[in-house]
């Protein structure tokens, strides 16, 4: 996806959820990166990684900076 | 083989293990204890003359045709109410009796018209069956009684009330009573006097309490309740048993046919989920398979601004396979993808998502149980290590304490209502259940008949989480845990900080009373009754995963479950109520993107590699999209082309605007099903599809219950589902060659490890199976988690209260909830089209009488519904049902979109909707909204056919 203004807030809007929901985990960016790569196909991860993260929470910061180191 | 009903014993089945032997006329019969002599002699295929029995219905004694005669006892016991004992000796035909049986007959007969060469059930009726029986010759009273020459009640649609031959046997009365526990019927007056009559005098059957089950038809002896089908076409001369294609309950029916003619659906006694009951959708509502807007043959259109053109299969095939190919060869196999049907047969859906990912070769295939049980997937899969309900049907009749959260099944799961009330009334002889509602509205079950639930706890839309929570404070801080069940059978650790948290004093329900709106003293009675109260189910629908915080909320009721011992047994469990017919075996059968049949994830390769040898293909090993993304793909431009079978998106999915600006943008979208949908408004190939009488497969409903569909007519349209898939296959070059569903099925067992004991001889010989059916479980599981969770040790997750991003403010200060109705189904494609609408003609918005007030609506006037993301127009009706600030409305029409309304938040884990939660205003209307227009028209130009005589010209 190259990623539209709507795609994009609404990517930034799951990566955030999903670190919220995932929050009370033991190592929560680690299974915010992981719910990601299990449930999200490789476009939208890419999408993700290139709107540079602005706007994610710092736990979906963490997960981005996993799944781009990755 | 000729018509036969099912077999009557009389009375119903006695469920003792004790086994008592006696003779009845000279043969030695041997019964469980607790079985009538008339059941008994039943067995032994003697049939005693009876009229008000029946074996639905517990006995009556009240029509005196049954009489017997015992050795050692004196008189003539009637044998319906009379218990076998051991070494009794009884004859059911002597002269003395058969002179009694005839006297009674005659009294019968004298009060009867004889009009049975032209009555409906002519060849049916008991009352005719038994005079033969008797050896009724003549009738010396004369035939002038008080019951001849009454009107008929004909305002039901499928079924006559001839009040004129009703022998007052009270059959139907104890029909509605015992077995749908609706209580609609009354006897009146006594005697010949007597007359049967639903509720008021004054009412009718359509304007009375009466839901349309048909129980009191099916236990009516004579023509006085009678399907108007059975009048109007005759009696059947034939039946096969089948499944019903509506709801996840999965009542099994005998369609009862003369030649290919559908004459009327009786449901199946031996049929393990529904025990020979139904509701108005199965039981009449099957009209739509052949009604006129039927579309029998494929069409096609370059765009969708262009009429449909009539086509060939073959050249219908041929153009989508072209356009698919194209699109693949430009954009790479992601650009194309499908979605399954949680209405279609598992073999079709799996043939769907086996199209995608061997065909396309994407793992692009997702389903309509996104928007309604991906939740329960992810939940229960985190928690207890599968993703499905852990109890069958039956084991509710073990259960002590119901609790019902976010489900309304005595209007989306009516059977399955039904046999939940009989527990809640204690009518089997034990103490009734208790009850706990967990609802925003007051849905039927709160109070109803004989029924009144012990807590009801109207919590605001949005706050589950936070109620369940509030419940586990109470149960981990009063001390009502099941440490020793914990300790057991889960991961004492995870149980420990998870205990932890909930105790923390901003979880008590005190503290969150401000959020829930429930007040404390309420969620605490609540929750001690659910940890003390004995066997404790859990029941939960749509209410619970159509919510930004759906996953959470299904791993809450888990970690409840959990918590207080009560899983891996009969009469406890969680147990999800499914929408729609198949929204299990979907589920089961690999059509979410990241996972293949049978739960297992696609980038486990050792799982891939056992699909990529038995399919002879590589599969990729990443996700594929998921609808909603799908639709975000093709607006950019990367998504191309989709295949549609059975499914509605565009009136079933949120946020309408962006699947239509999607759907719009695709090069190919091929819709398959058997009415020109609204998603249809966007396709460019339109497959027409099958009924589920016209095919053969399995459905899954929500207790894992594998049934088989049987085909019972020729479809209309040339192929079952399965077989137009397959040519769509053949076409792109795949070479399929399934000969039968069957076949599809074999490659399931194979390929699925849950599915490895299933075949269709196996579910042609014992009715059904539940999965897993493999070598640890050789005949199935009727209950899951036994001996230990499937994952292991059970997981408790914390889960955080989160409040949904969907709030209420000055502009939108009312909170929307949607739901459904018994009669419609879903998105009202077959139900609009049979006479079910006469109970639900549009939809409504709920409205407490305060909100109301301010706003000056009254029931019955045009309002305005309107949120963020769009508005729409329908009418209102005033009930204190909803709370002040709640509104509530049902989306089974189209011209009313509700979906307009709902926005595109979603499950943080699995997308799943919000469907339950959009922040609203209510206002006066001056008539339908621009968008409403729009659509009209739109959908109008779209629906086009243009004549056969113009495509020749072109
Ligand atoms: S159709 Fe069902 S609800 Fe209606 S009167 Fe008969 S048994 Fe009762
Ligand atoms: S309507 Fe039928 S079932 Fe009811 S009392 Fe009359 S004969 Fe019996
Ligand atoms: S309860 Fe569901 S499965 Fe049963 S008849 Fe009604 S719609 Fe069909
Ligand atoms: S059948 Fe036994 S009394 Fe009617």
């Amino acid at each position: 996806m190259s990623a539209g203004a709507d795609t994009t807030a609404t990517l930034i809007r799951m990566a955030n959820q999903i670190a919220q929901g995932l929050a009370r985990e033991a190592d929560p960016a680690a299974a915010a990166a992981e719910h990601i790569r299990l449930y999200w196909e490789p476009r939208m991860i890419k999408a993700l990684l290139a709107t540079g993260g602005a706007g994610l929470s710092p736990i979906a910061q963490e997960a981005y900076g996993r799944l781009a180191g990755a | 083989m000729t018509y036969q009903p099912q077999a009557d014993f009389g009375t119903p089945e006695s469920r003792s293990t004790e086994q008592v032997t006696l003779t009845i006329d000279g043969r030695p019969v041997t019964v469980p204890a607790g079985t009538s002599v008339m059941r008994a002699a039943a067995e032994i295929e003697c049939s005693i003359p009876k009229l008000c029995a029946t074996d639905s219905l517990e006995s009556f004694g009240s029509c005196r045709l049954c009489l017997v005669e015992i050795d050692g006892r004196r008189g003539t016991p009637a044998s319906c109410t009379t218990p076998v004992e051991p070494g009794m000796v009884v004859h059911t035909q002597t002269p003395h009796l058969q002179k009694l049986r005839k006297g009674v007959m005659e009294l019968y007969i004298s009060d009867h018209p004889l009009d049975c060469l032209t009555c409906a059930a002519n060849g049916d009726c008991e009352l005719q069956d038994q005079a033969g029986a008797v050896g009724l010759r003549e009738v010396r009273y004369p035939v002038e009684a008080t019951h001849l020459g009454q009107a008929k009640d004909q305002s039901n649609p499928y079924f006559d009330f001839d009040p004129s031959k009703c022998i007052a046997c009270s059959r139907c009365i104890r029909a509605c009573d015992e077995v749908q526990g609706t209580l609609a019927l009354t006897m009146q007056g006594r005697g010949f006097d007597s007359k049967i009559s639903a509720g008021l005098a004054s009412d009718n059957f359509l304007g009375s309490e009466c839901v349309s089950c048909g129980a009191c038809v099916q236990a009516c002896p004579t023509a006085t309740l009678v399907e108007r089908s059975v009048a109007e076409i005759g009696t059947p001369d034939r039946a096969v048993v089948t499944t019903c294609a509506y709801c996840g309950v999965g009542c099994t029916f005998r369609a009862e046919m003369r030649g290919e003619q559908l004459v009327r659906m009786v449901p199946w006694k031996d049929g393990k989920a529904n025990h020979g009951h139904s509701c108005v959708k199965g039981r009449f509502a099957w009209g739509y398979a052949q009604h006129a807007e039927r579309i029998t043959e494929p069409m096609i259109r370059d765009s969708i601004d262009q009429p449909w053109r009539v086509v060939s299969w073959d050249e219908a095939l041929g153009f989508a396979a072209t356009k698919l190919n194209a699109i693949k060869a430009r954009y790479g196999a992601t650009a194309l993808g499908g979605i399954t049907s949680s209405r279609c047969t598992n073999e079709e859906t799996f043939l769907v998502q086996k199209l995608v990912r061997a065909g396309f070769g994407s793992n692009n295939v997702d389903t309509c149980a996104r928007v309604c049980h991906s939740p329960t997937g992810y939940g229960l899969n985190k928690t207890f290590g599968t993703s499905a309900g852990t109890q069958d049907f039956d084991s509710v009749d073990e259960s002590d304490v119901i609790l019902v959260i976010g489900a309304n099944p005595t209007d989306a799961h009516p059977v399955f209502g039904s046999h939940m009330k009989r527990r809640l009334r204690g009518i089997d002889g034990r103490p009734p259940a208790k009850l706990i509602v967990i609802d925003p509205r007051r849905i039927d079950l709160v109070r109803s008949p004989h029924i009144e639930a012990d807590h009801h706890l109207a919590l605001r839309p949005g706050t589950n989480v936070a109620v369940l929570t509030a419940m586990a404070h109470v149960i981990v801080t009063e001390g009502l845990a099941d440490e020793a069940f914990i300790r057991e059978r889960c991961d004492w650790d995870e149980y420990q900080h998870w205990a932890e948290f909930v105790s923390l004093p901003t979880n008590s329900p005190e503290h969150l009373a401000a959020v829930t709106q429930v007040p404390a003293e309420t969620l605490r009675a609540a929750a001690r009754l659910y940890a003390t109260g004995g066997n404790a189910a859990i029941y939960y629908g749509l209410g619970v995963t159509e919510h930004s915080q759906g996953s959470s909320t299904v791993i809450a009721i888990a970690n409840l479950a959990m918590a207080t011992g009560n899983i891996g047994r009969r009469g406890v469990g969680v147990n999800p109520l499914r929408g729609q017919n198949n929204v299990q075996g979907s589920c089961d059968m690999g059509s979410f993107p990241h996972e293949l049949s049978g739960y297992r994830h696609i980038s486990n390769a050792s799982v891939r590699a056992l699909f990529e040898q038995d399919w002879g293909v590589e599969l990729p090993p990443e996700p594929g999209l998921r609808i909603p993304n799908m639709l975000d793909a093709a607006v950019e431009g990367t998504f191309r082309g989709l295949y549609v079978q059975g499914e509605d998106i565009l009136q079933s999915d949120p946020n309408i605007q962006h699947v239509a600006a999607g759907l719009a943008a695709m090069d190919c979208v091929i819709v398959h099903d058997l009415f020109l949908n609204e998603t249809a408004n966007y396709a460019h190939v339109f497959l027409p599809g099958s009924s589920f009488l016209e095919k053969d497969g399995t459905f899954t409903n929500a207790e894992r219950r594998i049934q088989l569909v049987r085909k019972v007519m020729t479809p209309l349209n040339g192929m079952a589902d399965w077989e137009v898939t397959q040519a769509l296959a053949n076409a792109m070059g795949l070479g399929w060659s399934y000969a039968h569903p069957s076949e599809i099925m074999d490659e399931i067992a194979r390929l699925t490890p849950t599915f490895a004991g299933v075949s269709f001889d196996r579910l042609d010989k014992e009715g059904s199976l539940q999965w897993p059916v493999n070598e640890a479980h050789p005949d199935g599981s009727p209950i899951m988690h036994v001996d230990g969770f499937v994952r292991g040790k059970g997981r408790f997750v914390v889960t955080d209260y989160i409040p949904t991003e969907e709030k209420t403010g000055p502009r939108f200060p009312l909170l929307l909830t949607t739901g459904r109705i018994l009669s419609q189904y879903n998105v009202g494609a077959q139900t609009r089209r049979t006479e079910n609408s006469l109970w639900h003609g549009e939809d409504q918005l709920e409205i407490h009488p305060v909100d109301a007030e301010d706003r000056g609506i009254r029931t019955g006037d045009w309002v305005k519904l309107s949120s963020r993301a769009g508005e729409t127009t329908l009418r209102a009706l005033v009930t204190d049902r909803v709370a002040p600030g709640v509104v509530y409305t049902t989306f089974h029409h189209p011209d009313t979109q509700a979906n307009v309304v709902t926005t595109d938040y979603s499950d943080w884990a699995t997308n799943c909707p919000e469907y339950k939660v959009t922040a609203v205003q209510v206002g006066a209307s001056n008539g339908p909204t621009d968008w409403q227009r729009d659509y009209d028209e739109q959908a109008r130009r779209s629906r086009r056919i243009a004549p056969v005589e113009a495509e020749a010209a072109e």
